[in-house]
């Protein structure tokens, strides 16, 4: 064999073994960034148990501050009495500071220093970004999962969230209801509320809305869902981007009050942008009752912004009063109050 | 005649005084020692449940039934199972009235169940799940529900801005 067809040789076989290389490598920084995360974050995850009507019920849930202070579901803490945290050795009372079953979350604290978690951006995820939720399945240790950003849902089977949901495509089990859904950089970025299909994915609460709910809490001493009193339709026309047609404003309400007119093309909800009328829930689920927002519109070419101080939502106090809207209601004419 | 008789005497007296050959004897006990060999060999072979087949099948062959006697048994065979099948449904009934149990399942089916005479409802699903947690928790008085929603609490969005 001359030198030229040796070194031929040898040089395909060198270029064939690089990609199988470079997979290893890929593969080998995935393990090492998960094992980290997850031996980072294990510490303030705790097992929750509680009794509610059914029996007892266990779930999962995670330390954000040092106090002792801790996010779980409301399935798992919302009504229930006797609540548990189990964290590695120690079983600790825990108290129920707010359960809010408009996002699905509860707020617990127990009396002793902790581990936590830090806070994330959920905004900064973006489809097929990597995820770690780190829970308790059924009656098993505290277990790692390894995912990726499915898509960002507002609504499910023609039905509607409170607020976007992060579906991550993480298989998740029972017992993992409360469970942080976490980046890569080990920030919690979600709360893990509920399976989907059968537990091959999952929905997450994004941490902002989370916040928002403690924020609330922390100011307060509850929650405190705000109203502007607007109703809005699907405009055949669209302008800037928007096809949301404000067309009608509740009298008596800060909407009314404030100076935005039917007839106006909403643009913008505090910081949230409108673009389809769905997106008005994502603005409205942002609002504080006492605090002022800006509303942002388009009324005959000109962008106008108003500054709204939201009221307390009317379905504040009774949860019976809301009702679920299918997507054949966005016809284009429908009127997207519930009568209050 | 007489002659016939006459050759017989002789041929009898001839025969009285006739010899088996060299080593006959021997032969008839190889014989006699061979057949037992063989007889004992079959016995062997046979199970227990052949060997007793095999002797009430040669009982059965010397036993003799009247034809009276079969007619008899189917009588009383055919009367028997006419007196079960008689009994039988008074004994379900009285059982489903005193069992108190059945009556509540009867009664809470509808609540869950998926209707065929309305469009399908997630909720009926979402019901059916709760209600397959519940029963699994209360299987057990130790077993726990671990918790893991199939859709988010806050499904049924408000639409009041």
């Amino acid at each position: 064999m001359s030198p030229r067809v040796l070194t031929a040789v040898c040089g395909l076989l060198v270029a064939g073994g690089i990609p199988l290389q470079a997979e290893d490598n890929v593969l080998s920084s995935m393990t090492e960034a998960v094992q980290t995360v997850f031996q980072n974050a294990r510490g303030a995850v705790v097992k929750i148990r509680a009794d509610d009507k059914h029996g007892r019920c266990v779930g999962s849930g995670f330390f954000i501050d040092p106090n002792g202070t801790l996010y779980t579901t409301y399935a798992v803490a919302g009504e229930s009495t006797n609540i548990i945290v189990e964290s590695g050795d120690r079983k600790l009372t825990a108290t129920r500071l707010l359960a809010d079953p408009r996002s699905g979350i509860v707020l617990l604290k127990v009396d002793t220093s902790t581990p936590f978690l830090s806070i994330g951006k959920s905004a900064d995820l973006a489809i097929a970004s990597p995820v770690v939720t780190v829970g308790y399945p059924m009656d098993l240790p505290v277990t790692p999962t390894l995912g990726f950003i499915g898509g960002f849902d507002l609504k499910y089977l023609n039905r509607y969230f409170s607020t976007t949901h992060i579906r991550a495509n993480v298989s998740v089990q029972r017992g993992e209801s409360g469970a942080p859904l976490i980046n890569t950089k080990g920030e919690v970025v979600g709360i893990l509320i509920s399976g989907l299909d059968g537990g091959s994915a999952c929905y997450a609460l994004p941490i902002e809305a989370a916040e928002k709910i403690r924020s609330d809490y922390v100011r307060y001493g509850g929650v405190r869902h705000g109203w502007i009193g607007i109703t809005v339709s699907k405009s055949p026309e669209e302008h800037e981007g928007s096809v949301v047609l404000i067309d009608g404003l509740v009298d008596d309400t800060p909407a009314a009050q404030s100076g935005i007119r039917k007839g106006d093309t909403l643009l913008r909800i505090g910081h949230v942008a409108v673009a389809q009328p769905e997106d008005v829930l994502n603005g409205s689920f942002y609002l504080t009752s006492g605090e002022k927002t800006s509303v942002e519109v388009i009324r005959d070419g000109q962008h106008l912004t108003f500054s709204v101080s939201a009221a307390e939502h009317p379905n504040s106090e009774s949860a019976e009063s809301a009702r679920a809207i299918t997507q054949s209601d966005f016809g284009g004419t429908f009127n997207l109050t519930s009568g209050h | 005649m007489d002659d016939e008789f006459k050759e017989l005497q002789t041929l009898l007296r001839l025969k009285k005084y006739e010899q088996p050959p060299q080593g006959f004897e021997s032969y008839s006990e190889r014989f006699l020692k061979e057949f037992h060999r063989r007889q004992r060999w079959e016995a062997s072979r046979k199970t227990g449940f052949a060997a007793l087949w095999e002797s009430t099948a040669e009982w059965m062959e010397n036993f003799t039934v009247p034809r009276y006697a079969y007619a008899l048994t189917l009588a009383v065979f055919g009367a028997a199972a006419l007196a079960i099948n008689g009994l039988q449904p008074a004994d379900r009934v009285e059982t489903l009235a005193a069992g108190q149990s059945f009556a509540p399942v009867a009664v809470s089916a509808p609540r869950s169940a998926l209707a065929l005479n309305r469009p399908l409802d997630l909720s009926d699903l979402e019901v059916q799940s709760q209600l397959n947690l519940g029963n699994s928790a209360t299987g057990g008085d130790v077993q726990p529900r671990y918790i893991l929603d199939a859709r988010p609490a806050s499904y049924d969005a408000s639409f009041s801005f």
